[in-house]
Parts: structure tokens; C-alpha cells; sequence
């Protein structure tokens, strides 16, 4: 790795790069790709793909950020969820009113992936569920909702007032599983994009949206402002993928990833009319590796950051109690802090990738090690540390030579604690960019695709293992004798 | 010498200590008895500096313990208590050798101390590299007894030093602490509730109960002249009945 950021200044001084991301399914990473593509052919820049990140507030936040430059978006989710308006989307006024941001947006790529609601087909047909008016008549259907569609305003709360419909029955599960779980007859009714490859593939019936609730949701670029300013040549090459995927093309490059598991690259460079000896194939082997090698500098950076800070705030936290108090309470209130949100707050400091990953992964560190750490100075007992006293030893020289040692076994399980909660927490980095384990995992969970999560799952479990073997080790090094 | 003049210490809003003066002569064998709850221990520990009192001073050899010279004064002093207050992560030998260690003294000055103190408590060497709590009680606190020996100080304090052991044990390390004191010529101050390590230890006695300071003297004195009648009432609780006497 260091040596890339060493090399790349040199091999590629003509070219500025341009970071483009994606969120994480199917479709946007195929746009992404195209996207990307496209811009290598043009040859005006060099491209850093940042894909898989999470839904539409992380990209957003990274695009104002600055830590890409555009990503595929659909005009139905600016005009609702960036700018907050919940009726006029036609491209225009979209365009205007994201000027004063300084954001540009392309035409429309050709297709409308709107919501819909997509139903066990053979349950449809058997109670005549057509439109979704006839939901109506069975409000305890058994429905399950992508959180996002639960909670966003163009989503169910929209939906139910508009058709003043109340589903009694309905549980939230990621998108990708919803399929699977109607097949299983878990659920007969969930969200879905209307291009989606799987709705044919799985039977289902998409019903007819009869009061025209769902806004527009034209695909389409959405980019800095500067973007298209600097690099002219490149965003005239994108303008030109306006209209050119219909719905049924993006359908068949959708089942092209979910159904035939092709790769994205492949399927863009299929999609421009490339042949893909172009596109370097990375064996499994690597990719892990690669994986490891990300996912192993998060934990252990973050880690050793954890120690460095955790450790000092504890005999800060046992010396002065009431100080102690404060700083118990912060790290047991970060804790508390769903990682995935946890993220999101650090975007607008920090930007996307490694940084902030870290940050929230040394915040996540901590508290184990401080909480250990202090519980085990303060139950000391009093009598050791008075005959440490009467001995005349000093403050620092009790705590380095009694204290610490006395600590030793509760501040390593401390540290052993951290680490392997943040082996889990770790992958969830993929989602800002951060690569790891979690890269698979997300894009696994994009494409239903067990073997591509477990490319992530099952060395992440390893590592979780090997890292507890080592702290065995470590501590019939540094917990002394005596004490084990 | 040590002297303490007009100490009250409160602790919790209760008088432990209620206006202690008193002072104890140099390289003879002082006795703090009384029950627990007496204020006998919290006395020793105030000569120590380890806990801070109200009002009154106290005085090591003409010079008045504070804060800035408690640390100093400390290292005078040896400090052993009941099960030797021993660090379990440390080797008996490292236990030991700790304090003169962090003062830089040197590993032949170190070892030559302590081959003496361990033919002063016959302690077998070979048990230097075991940890504190592979050794039984008599082995702890001759261990504790030469930890607190090693900087060689001129006050010993022990505050029931054979409290947690076996009759056995007990009377034999009583003999051997005793030959101990009288040989180095230390001032000793040795806190207990039993009568008889009073009498057979104390140069004098001091009695307290309820955080006074209720007769000092020699065993014979307060035997026989009683200031109040709790001096008696104490003596005679610790006495075995009359009708074991006769069997004894």
C-alpha cells in the first residue's frame, strides 16, 4: 500500500484523479462502474473507485465533503431526501435548485427505477391484488421493508397517508434478504426498484402504483460543480451516456450481476461495448489478501491508538474520581452509539475512507480498556497500596511498579476485549470507503451473494481467533507470574 | 523519640482519636493494647503519615511530620501488619529488595543486606524466588518483617504482626521477634488486643479504649495500680478461668 502512494504521484503526474462512488446494490455499482469506465476512456483523468457506500446519506456527505467528485444517484431521491422538497422533481428545477450547493446533475441515463411493491405472485393472483388500493382489504398481510424505505418520507410514511393504508404486520430486514424471505414465505409483500432483475426471476407481481404516489426516479450523475468545470472533456464523454439504458437494458445488466454473478467491471465494459481482457482479474487468493492487509491496518492502528489514550484516561479516571466520572460516562455514551450512525457523524470532520474508520474505531476501543483498567486500580487492596506507602514509595512509583502490575490481567483482557470487537466493527468501514473484510461483505449482501459475504466472514472469524490466540500469548508475557 | 501532642483525629464525623499526647522513648519495646475499635491501629498509622489527622502535631526525633517530609520520614520507619501486606505479583526476594531497588543501591550492597536479614528471621533462602502466596503465615510475615528491616530503620511499627497465626507458630516467631528487638536496639511500637504478647513484648504498655488514652505504664504498674477499674476489668477478661487454671 505505502508503496502505491509512493509510485502514484510519479506514474500519474499529468493526471488529476477523481474519486467515484457508489451506493451499496446492485445497480449503483453497475453505474458506477460505467461511470468509471467511461472516464478512463475519455483519458482526461485517473479514477478512484470508493463503491458500496451505504445508503444515500454517506455518498451525499462524501460528495459535499469532497471525498468523491459524483456518484449515480436518481432525481426522485435529491428532490426528497437531499433538498427536501416533496413535489416538483422534473430534472430542471432539480438542476436550479441544486445550484446554490454547487452541484451538477446529468440528463437522465434512459430509465426510471421507481419504488414499487412487489408481491408473492401466486398470493396476488389468488386474492386479485392488482394495484396498491387493493392492499386495503388486507391490511395484516405480512410485509417486510428496507429500513430505508421505512423511515424516508417518499417511503411508507408517505405511502400509508397517501392511500390511507395501515399495514399491521410489518417488520424491517435488509433489502437484499427480502427476496429470499418471500420465497420462504416469511413475507408476501417488501419494496422494490422497479428494475430489479429478481422481480421476474422470483414471480413476483409489481403492483400498479393507482394514485401515482411514487416520485420519478430517473438515474442520472450527480457532481461537484467543479467537477464538470475542470474537467470539460470528461463531462461532456458522461453527458453522453444521457438515454442511452433503457429499463429493459439496466434489467439485464442487473441480472447479469445478481442472477449470472458477473463482475461489475465486466458487465460496464459489456454494457460500452469493451471486450474485458482490459479489466485485470484478481484471484480470490489476493483479493483476501488485500482484504486482510486493510482490515488488519484498521484494527491494529486503532487498537494500539485505543491503548495509548485508554490507558492514561483510566489512571486519570482512578486518580481524580470526580474527573472520573466524566470520562466513564463519555466513553460508555460513544459505545452506545450505533456504528453505522457513528460513521455517518464522522463524515462531515473527517471525509471518507481510512480516516474516519479509524476514528471510530479507536472511539469504539476504548472503552473496554478504560473501563478494565479503572475498575481494577480502584479494587486494589487498600492494604497493598498503604504497605506501598509506608515503603515510601512515590505516587508514579506505586502506580508503575505496583499498581499497573497488580491491573496487568484486567487491562489485557481489556485490550483482548477491543480488539475483537473491533475486528467485527471493522468491517462495517467498507461502507465509508475504508476497505477490509466488510468490502466483500457489503457487496455480498448487495448481490444476495453468500460466497462473496464469506469471502469476508470467514477471515474476519479467523482473524477474531488468531487475535485471541496472541493475547494468550501476550499475557504469559505481561501479567507477571505471580498474579496468573 | 516520638511524641505526639494533643492529635484528634475524626473520621466520618466520629472522634476515632480524642486529644492522644504521649511519647515514646528511643530503642525500647512500646506496647499500643486495647480492643478493636480502640484507636491502637489508627495511632500507628498516623506515625506513619498514611492517614491525616485533625488537630495536634507529631514529632520523629525532634523533627515535625508534614506533608512535604512525610515521604522521608516514612523510610525511617519499618511498617509491618498483620499478613505482611505482601505484593502478590512480585517474588519474595523482589518484595524484599523493592524499596532499596528504586533507591539505586547497588546489587552487592543489596545482597550483602540481605543474606544478614535472613539469618536475623531465619528465613530459608530457598524459598527467595516463590511467590508470596505459596508461603504459610510464619514465612509471610518473616518475609514482611524483612522488607521492613532492609533500609535499616530506626523505628519499627508492627501492627499485629501475629495476629492471623497458629498458636504454634505464633509462640515460637513471638521468641524470635523478641531476640529481634533486644538485639537491634530498635524503637519498637507493637499493637495488639492479647495481654499476655503485651506483657511478654512491652517496655510499657499503653491501653486505649474508645480513642483515649486510658493508662501507660509497665505491665507490674497497671497490674497494680489501676487508674480506672476498665484497666482491671481488661487484664482479668484475657485471664483463663479459675477452674482451667486448675488444670493448666
Amino acid at each position: 500500500m505505502v508503496s502505491i502512494i509512493f509510485l502514484s504521484p510519479l506514474v500519474f503526474a499529468q493526471k488529476p484523479t477523481v474519486t467515484v462512488g457508489s451506493k451499496a446494490f446492485t445497480e449503483s455499482y453497475i453505474l458506477a462502474e460505467i461511470i468509471s469506465q467511461t472516464l478512463e476512456q475519455t483519458g482526461e483523468v485517473q479514477v478512484v473507485r470508493k463503491f458500496g457506500l451505504g445508503g444515500t446519506g454517506i455518498p451525499y456527505e462524501a460528495l459535499m465533503k469532497g471525498s468523491i467528485d459524483l456518484y449515480p444517484e436518481y432525481s426522485g431521491t435529491i428532490s426528497e431526501a437531499i433538498l427536501k422538497k416533496h413535489s416538483d422533481n422534473d430534472l430542471k428545477t432539480i438542476q436550479e435548485d441544486l445550484v446554490p450547493i454547487n452541484l451538477i446533475i446529468t440528463g437522465s441515463l434512459g430509465f426510471n427505477n421507481t419504488y414499487a411493491l412487489a408481491m408473492n405472485g401466486k398470493l396476488a393472483k389468488e386474492k386479485n391484488i392488482t394495484e396498491i388500493s387493493d392492499l386495503k382489504k388486507f391490511p395484516d398481510i405480512h410485509v417486510g421493508f428496507s429500513h430505508e424505505f421505512m423511515n424516508r418520507p417518499d417511503g411508507y410514511p408517505g405511502l400509508s397517508e397517501k392511500y390511507n393504508l395501515k399495514l399491521t404486520n410489518i417488520k424491517a430486514l435488509e433489502h437484499s434478504l427480502a427476496y429470499e424471505a418471500i420465497e420462504r414465505g416469511e413475507i408476501d409483500l417488501t419494496d422494490a426498484y422497479s428494475t430489479d432483475a429478481k422481480i421476474q426471476r422470483f414471480g413476483l407481481r409489481l403492483l400498479n402504483d393507482d394514485k401515482h404516489f411514487f416520485p420519478d426516479y430517473f438515474a442520472l450523475i450527480l457532481a461537484r460543480k467543479e467537477f464538470a468545470t475542470k474537467y470539460p472533456r470528461s463531462w461532456k464523454a458522461l453527458k453522453k451516456l444521457e438515454e442511452t439504458i433503457s429499463e429493459e437494458e439496466i434489467q439485464h445488466l442487473n441480472g447479469l450481476s445478481d442472477l449470472e454473478k458477473m463482475e461489475f467491471p465486466q458487465i460496464a465494459a459489456e454494457f460500452l461495448h469493451k471486450r474485458s481482457t482490459q479489466i485485470i482479474e484478481n484471484s480470490t487468493l489476493r483479493k483476501v489478501w488485500g482484504y486482510t492487509k486493510q482490515h488488519l491496518a484498521l484494527v491494529s492502528i486503532s487498537l494500539l491508538v485505543s491503548i495509548l489514550f485508554g490507558l492514561p484516561l483510566a489512571i486519570l479516571a482512578a486518580r481524580f474520581r470526580t474527573l472520573g466520572r466524566y470520562i466513564l460516562l463519555t466513553s460508555g455514551v460513544i459505545q452506545t452509539i450505533p456504528s453505522l450512525a457513528l460513521l455517518c457523524f464522522l463524515i462531515p470532520f473527517f471525509g471518507i475512507g481510512t480516516i474516519p474508520a479509524l476514528v471510530a474505531l479507536f472511539l469504539y476501543g476504548l472503552l473496554p480498556i478504560v473501563i478494565n483498567t479503572y475498575t481494577s486500580l480502584i479494587s486494589i487492596d487498600s492494604k497493598l497500596i498503604e504497605s506501598a506507602k509506608a515503603l515510601g514509595l512515590s505516587s508514579f512509583q506505586r502506580l508503575i511498579l505496583i499498581e499497573l502490575p497488580l491491573s496487568s490481567p484486567a487491562i489485557m483482557a481489556g485490550i483482548k476485549t477491543s480488539a475483537i470487537i473491533n475486528i467485527g466493527t471493522a468491517t462495517l468501514a467498507a461502507l465509508i470507503g475504508a476497505g477490509g473484510y466488510g468490502t466483500p461483505i457489503v457487496t455480498g449482501l448487495a448481490l444476495n451473494d453468500i460466497p462473496t459475504i464469506l469471502q469476508g466472514a470467514i477471515p474476519a472469524a479467523l482473524m477474531s481467533l488468531l487475535a485471541y490466540g496472541l493475547f494468550e500469548i501476550a499475557d504469559r508475557v505481561v501479567i507477571p507470574k505471580g498474579l496468573r | 523519640m516520638i511524641k505526639i501532642a494533643d492529635v484528634t483525629k475524626h473520621y466520618d464525623h466520629k472522634m476515632v482519636l480524642n486529644h492522644i499526647s504521649i511519647g515514646f522513648e528511643q530503642e525500647k519495646t512500646h506496647v499500643l493494647l486495647g480492643s478493636s475499635g480502640s484507636g491502637k491501629s489508627t495511632l500507628l498509622r498516623l506515625i506513619t503519615g498514611l492517614t491525616q489527622f485533625s488537630e495536634g502535631s507529631i514529632s520523629i526525633n525532634g523533627e515535625i511530620m508534614n506533608a512535604a517530609n512525610q515521604q522521608q520520614l516514612v523510610r525511617k520507619m519499618g511498617y509491618v501488619i498483620q499478613d505482611g501486606g505482601l505484593f502478590p505479583h512480585l517474588t519474595v526476594v523482589d518484595n524484599v529488595i523493592l524499596v532499596a531497588k528504586t533507591l539505586g543501591w547497588d546489587k552487592e550492597k543489596i545482597r550483602l543486606r540481605l543474606v544478614d536479614l535472613l539469618s536475623l528471621v531465619e528465613f530459608d533462602p530457598l524459598l527467595l524466588k516463590r511467590f508470596p502466596q505459596q508461603l504459610s503465615g510464619g514465612q509471610k510475615q518473616r518475609v514482611g518483617l524483612m522488607r521492613a528491616l532492609f533500609l535499616n530503620p530506626a523505628i519499627l511499627l508492627l501492627d499485629e504482626p501475629l495476629g492471623a497465626l497458629d498458636p504454634i507458630v505464633r509462640s515460637s516467631l513471638q521468641n524470635q521477634l523478641k531476640e529481634i528487638f533486644n538485639r537491634l536496639k530498635k524503637t519498637v511500637l507493637l499493637v495488639t488486643h492479647d495481654i499476655g504478647e503485651a506483657a511478654y513484648f512491652g517496655h510499657t504498655i499503653t491501653l486505649m479504649n474508645e480513642g483515649r488514652i486510658v493508662q501507660n505504664g509497665t505491665f507490674e504498674e497497671l497490674v497494680a495500680h489501676p487508674i480506672e477499674p476498665f484497666v482491671t476489668e481488661f487484664i482479668n477478661a484475657q485471664k483463663p478461668p479459675p477452674e482451667l487454671k486448675a488444670l493448666l
